[in-house]
C-alpha cells in the first residue's frame, strides 16, 4: 500500500498522522492545488457539500449517504475546520483524498480557511492540543492559500462558499485575482467567502463585518449575464439542510448536522447526475455508540 | 525487556527538559512518554533520578496527573528493574489528589504492585503503612484509597493489624462526610468476601448503619455487599438478616435504590437459589413492572430475560405475562424497547402452544410499534420465537411489518430491515421471496442512501449463495442488470458493485454470456467513474475466474488504457500489468 493510501486509512479510522507525514501531504496538496484556476471547471456528475466544520464523524456519515470517493465525485464548498472537535482529521482526510483522486474531488476555500479566523474558532487550539507544536497549523494554513475560490459545473452552476461581490459582474473577473494569500479584510476575494443572500433589493452592509448582503435582483442579473441557472453556496446554517431562494436561482447547502453539537439541524448534500438533475439528500448526525449510551450514568450527588 | 522506540520525532533530552516546561501541553506530552524516558536512561537512573523527580510533579494540574497515572501504569515495574516498592510513594501521593479517576487508578496500581512483592512481611509492612498514612491525611478524599486497599490485603496481615483495619472501616462508615461513607459502602462488597475473617457482627453492624443512612447512594451499594455475602457461609448463618435487608432495599423510598436492586436481580437470584428467589423476590419484580417510574418499568422489563430462568413456567404464564399487556402499550418508548429486547426469551420456556396464544399477540403489537427502534430491537431477537413457532407461520405476519420498515425515514432502519428479510429468506427458501418481497429488495438496491444500497448488494450475494445462480438470474439479476440504463451514474455503479460482490457465485459460462456484454457496454459510459470501475471489475473477474474469462477482460482493459481520463487510464494500465 502506498503512503497516501495508508494515510487515508489512518485518517478514516479517526487517528492522527505523524507531523512529518502531514508536512509531506500538505506539500503534495499544494502542488496539485497550485495548478488549479481560481474558478475550477467541474463536470457533472458531482455531489456538492457545504460546511463541515470539523465534524469528522458526520463527514463519515456523509460518505455513507453519498458514497465513497472515488466512486462518487464530490465538490466541497469550504469551512472544513473550526468549531467541531476534529478539524485536523477532517481537513487532512479531504486533502489526502484530493491528492489521491484529484479529478474526483474538488475543494474550494471558505472564510474559515484563514489564519486569523482559525486562531479564534478552534483549529489553532486543536492543532496545538493534538501535536504540541504549531507546525501542523502552519502547514495547513499554507495550503489554505492555494485553495480555489469558486467552481462552475457544466458552465451552468456557479459554486462559491459565501456569495457575490459588488465589485464584479462576471465570473471571468474572478479568474484574474491573485488568490494565493490570506483572506483579505475587504475586496472581491473577501466578499466571495463572506457574503450572504437576503430578501432585500440590491446590496447592503453585512452584519458579519465582512462581505455584503445581496438580494434577488443581484442574483438574477448575475445569473443572466453569466449564463448560470443556479448559484450554489454554503456559509449559513440551514435548519432543513438546504434552503432554496429567489425562485430557485440560489441554494444554500449545509452539511454539518446538529451544528456545534447542539443546533439540532439536519444536513444535506446536493447530488447532480450527469444531466444536472438535482437530488437533495438529507442526513442527521452520526449516532454515538449505542452501548455506551444505554448505560445510565448516575450523577454524583455530592461534589 | 524490549527497548521502547522513540517515535516522537524529538530527541530524548528535549522530552526530559519539557517535563519542567511552563507550557502545560508540553509537560503532558513528556509525561505521556515517561516510559520512553525510563527505557532510555535505564532502571538505575529511573529509580534514583526519574522517580524522585516525578514526586515534584505531584502538585501539578489534574490534566497532567491523569496522564501521569496512566503512564506509570504501563509496564513501569519492568522499567524500575522489578523494584516495585520504588513506585509506591508516588502512587500513594496520587491517592491524595482531587480527581477521582486518578485516585482510583493509583490505588489499583498499589494493589498490583503489592501482588508482585514476594515477601509477605514486606507486603504487610508497606500496605499497613500506606493505609494508615492515607487514613490520617487531612484530605478526606484520601480515604477513597483506604476503602479500596483494605479488602485487597486484609487476609495477608496479622490479627492485630486486621483489628486495626476493622476499626478504620467502622469509623469511616460513620464519618460525617457523605463521600467517605460512600467509598466505604462501595467497596464493602470486597471486604465481605473475607468472611469469616471479618466476623458476622461486624458485617451486620456496618450494613445496619448503612441501611439507615439518609443518602440513597450509600444504601444502594448494600445490594452488592449482600450479594457477595450470600456467596459465603454468611448466608446460611444469617439467612433472615440477608433476606430482610434485601427486602428493605426493594421497598426503599428512593427509586435509585430500587433500580439498583432490580438491576442485580439475576445475581441475587443466583445467590439465593431459585426457591429463595421465588419465595422472596419474585413479587418485587412483578411489582416493579407496575411501578410509577418509567425507569423502573424499563429495568424490570429488561430483566425478564434473565429472571425468567428462575421462575416457574406456571408463574410466568399466570403472573408475569398478564402484566406485559400494559407494558406493550406504555407511553414511553424506552419501556417498550426494553420489553422488545427480552420478551421473546420467554418462548422457549413456555412451549409452543403458550407462545402462540400468549406471546404472539404481544409480538405482533410490538411489530407495529410507532417507534422504529422498538421494531428493530424485536427483530434482533427473532430467532427466539421462530425456533419455537417455526418460520413459516411467522413469515406471513412479518411481511407487512417489513414492508413498512423498508420505507422508514431513518436509513439505518432500512438497512437493518434488509438483514431481517435475508434471515427469513435463508430460513424459508425461495417461497418467501414472493414478488412483493423481491420488489422490496430491488427498491433497496435503488435506495437513495449509498449504505442501504451496499447492504442490499451484500444480502443479495448471500441469498444467491443459498438459492443458486439459476434462480437468482431468473428472478433478480436480470432486473439488476437493467440498472445499466438508469440516468444517474450512482445507480449504474450498483451493477458493477453487484458483479464484484457475487463473483464467486458466477460461473465462466454465465460471465461470457451475460457479464461481458454488460462490461463492454459500460466501458463506453460517458461518466469516467463508471469506466474506472469497469476496470476494477474486469481485473477482479480475470483474476478470480481465470480460464476463458481472461481474454475478454483483457480486451476491455486494452480499450480503456487509451481513455482520456487519467484515473481510468491508470486503472486499466496497472490492471493489465498485473495480468
Amino acid at each position: 500500500m502506498s503512503d497516501i493510501d495508508q494515510w487515508i486509512e489512518t485518517l478514516k479510522n479517526g487517528e492522527n498522522l505523524k507531523e512529518t507525514d502531514v508536512k509531506i501531504l500538505c506539500n503534495k496538496a499544494k502542488d496539485i492545488l497550485n495548478n488549479e484556476d481560481n474558478v475550477i471547471r467541474v463536470e457533472a456528475p458531482v455531489t456538492i457539500c457545504g460546511d463541515i466544520h470539523g465534524q469528522f464523524y458526520d463527514l463519515m456519515e456523509l460518505f455513507k449517504v453519498g458514497g465513497d470517493v472515488p466512486e462518487t465525485n464530490y465538490l466541497f464548498l469550504g469551512d472544513f475546520v473550526d468549531r467541531g472537535y476534529n478539524s485536523v482529521e477532517t481537513f487532512l482526510l479531504l486533502l489526502a483524498l484530493k491528492v489521491r483522486y484529484p479529478d474526483q474531488i474538488t475543494l474550494i476555500r471558505g472564510n474559515h480557511e484563514s489564519r486569523q479566523i482559525t486562531q479564534v474558532y478552534g483549529f489553532y487550539d486543536e492543532c496545538l492540543r493534538k501535536y504540541s507544536t504549531l507546525n501542523v497549523w502552519k502547514y495547513c494554513t499554507e495550503v489554505f492559500d492555494y485553495l480555489a475560490l469558486a467552481a462552475v459545473i457544466n458552465d451552468n452552476i456557479f459554486c462559491v462558499h459565501g456569495g457575490l461581490s459588488p465589485y464584479i459582474k462576471t465570473i471571468d473577473e474572478i479568474r484574474i485575482i491573485n488568490r494565493k494569500q490570506e483572506v483579505p479584510h475587504e475586496g472581491v476575494m473577501c466578499d466571495l467567502m463572506w457574503s450572504d443572500p437576503d430578501e432585500i433589493e440590491g446590496w447592503s452592509q453585512s452584519a458579519r463585518g465582512a462581505g455584503f448582503v445581496f438580494g434577488a435582483d443581484v442574483v438574477k442579473e448575475f445569473n443572466r449575464r453569466n449564463g448560470i441557472s443556479l448559484i450554489c453556496r454554503a456559509h449559513q446554517l440551514a435548519m432543513e439542510g438546504f434552503k432554496l431562494m429567489f425562485d430557485n436561482s440560489l441554494v444554500t447547502v449545509w452539511s454539518a448536522p446538529n451544528y456545534c453539537y447542539r443546533c439540532g439541524n439536519v444536513a444535506s448534500i446536493l447530488e447532480l447526475d450527469e444531466n444536472l438533475k438535482k437530488y437533495y439528500k438529507l442526513f442527521e448526525a452520526a449516532p454515538t455508540d449505542r452501548a455506551s449510551n444505554s448505560k445510565k450514568v448516575i450523577a454524583d450527588y455530592f461534589l | 525487556m524490549p527497548k521502547i522506540e522513540n517515535t516522537t520525532g524529538m530527541p530524548i533530552n528535549l522530552i526530559i527538559d519539557e517535563l519542567k516546561s511552563d507550557d502545560i501541553r508540553k509537560r503532558i506530552h513528556s509525561v505521556k512518554h515517561l516510559d520512553l524516558i525510563a527505557s532510555t536512561i535505564g532502571p538505575d537512573r529511573t529509580k534514583n533520578e526519574l522517580i524522585p523527580f516525578i514526586q515534584e510533579l505531584l502538585d501539578d494540574d489534574d490534566e497532567v496527573l491523569i496522564e501521569l497515572v496512566d503512564s506509570l501504569s504501563r509496564n513501569f515495574v519492568e522499567l524500575v528493574g522489578g523494584q516495585v516498592q520504588v513506585l509506591l510513594p508516588t502512587f500513594e501521593a496520587l491517592c491524595r489528589v482531587e480527581d477521582a479517576s486518578v485516585r482510583e487508578k493509583a490505588a489499583n496500581q498499589i494493589k498490583k504492585c503489592l501482588t508482585q512483592l514476594p515477601d509477605q512481611k514486606k507486603v504487610e509492612e508497606l500496605s499497613i503503612g500506606i493505609i494508615k498514612r492515607l487514613n490520617d491525611s487531612d484530605y478526606y478524599m484520601a480515604k477513597n484509597a483506604v476503602a479500596i486497599l483494605i479488602p485487597a490485603i486484609f487476609n495477608q496481615v496479622s490479627q492485630n493489624n486486621q483489628n486495626d483495619l476493622i476499626n478504620i472501616i467502622l469509623k469511616m462508615s460513620q464519618d460525617q462526610i457523605p463521600q467517605v461513607r460512600k467509598f466505604t459502602s462501595m467497596y464493602f462488597q470486597d471486604l465481605v468476601k473475607h468472611f469469616p475473617l471479618v466476623n458476622e457482627t461486624f458485617i451486620q453492624n456496618i450494613l445496619n448503619s448503612f441501611i439507615k443512612d439518609e443518602q440513597d447512594f450509600i444504601r444502594m451499594y448494600i445490594v452488592d455487599a449482600l450479594i457477595q455475602a450470600s456467596k459465603t457461609p454468611f448466608l446460611q448463618k444469617q439467612q433472615n438478616f440477608v433476606l430482610n435487608m434485601f427486602k428493605q432495599l426493594a421497598e426503599d423510598q428512593s427509586w435509585r435504590v430500587r433500580y439498583y436492586f432490580c438491576d442485580k436481580l439475576a445475581e441475587i437470584g443466583e445467590a439465593v437459589t431459585k426457591e429463595g428467589y421465588r419465595k422472596n423476590f419474585q413479587n418485587y419484580h412483578l411489582k416493579f413492572l407496575q411501578d410509577n417510574e418509567p425507569e423502573m418499568k424499563s429495568i424490570a422489563a429488561l430483566k425478564i430475560e434473565r429472571v425468567s430462568t428462575l421462575m416457574d413456567p406456571e408463574d410466568i404464564l399466570n403472573k408475569l405475562i398478564p402484566l406485559l399487556k400494559s407494558i406493550q402499550s406504555d407511553t414511553n418508548a424506552f419501556v417498550r424497547n426494553a420489553l422488545a429486547s427480552s420478551v421473546l426469551a420467554l418462548c422457549p420456556i413456555i412451549g409452543k402452544k403458550n407462545t402462540s396464544e400468549q406471546i404472539l399477540p404481544i409480538f405482533l403489537t410490538l411489530l407495529k410499534d410507532q417507534d422504529s427502534e422498538v421494531r428493530i430491537t424485536l427483530f434482533k431477537k427473532l430467532s427466539l420465537i421462530t425456533n419455537v413457532l417455526g418460520v413459516d407461520s411467522l413469515s406471513q405476519s412479518v411481511i407487512p411489518a417489513l414492508t413498512e420498515l423498508a420505507q422508514d425515514k431513518n436509513w439505518r432502519i432500512r438497512a437493518s430491515t434488509i438483514e431481517v428479510l435475508s434471515f427469513f429468506a435463508r430460513a424459508i427458501g425461495p417461497e418467501f421471496l414472493s414478488d412483493k418481497v423481491l420488489k422490496l429488495l430491488l427498491d433497496w438496491m435503488g435506495d437513495k442512501v449509498f449504505s442501504v444500497r451496499q447492504t442490499a448488494i451484500q444480502q443479495t450475494a448471500q441469498l444467491i449463495s443459498i438459492l443458486g445462480l439459476a434462480w437468482a438470474d431468473k428472478n433478480l439479476l436480470t432486473k439488476i442488470w437493467a440498472f445499466q440504463s438508469i440516468q444517474n451514474y450512482l445507480h449504474r455503479l450498483t451493477v458493477l458493485f453487484t458483479i464484484n460482490q457475487i463473483t464467486s457465485q458466477l460461473n465462466n459460462e454465465y460471465i461470457i454470456k451475460t457479464i461481458v456484454p454488460i462490461l463492454q457496454s459500460m466501458a463506453k459510459d460517458s461518466v469516467a467513474n463508471i469506466r474506472s470501475n469497469v476496470c476494477r471489475t474486469s481485473i477482479q473477474l480475470a483474476k478470480e475466474k481465470g480460464g476463458n474469462v481472461v481474454d475478454p477482460m483483457k480486451k476491455i482493459l486494452q480499450t480503456l488504457s487509451d481513455d482520456q481520463d487519467a484515473e481510468v487510464k491508470y486503472q486499466a494500465k496497472s490492471a493489465l500489468e498485473s495480468l
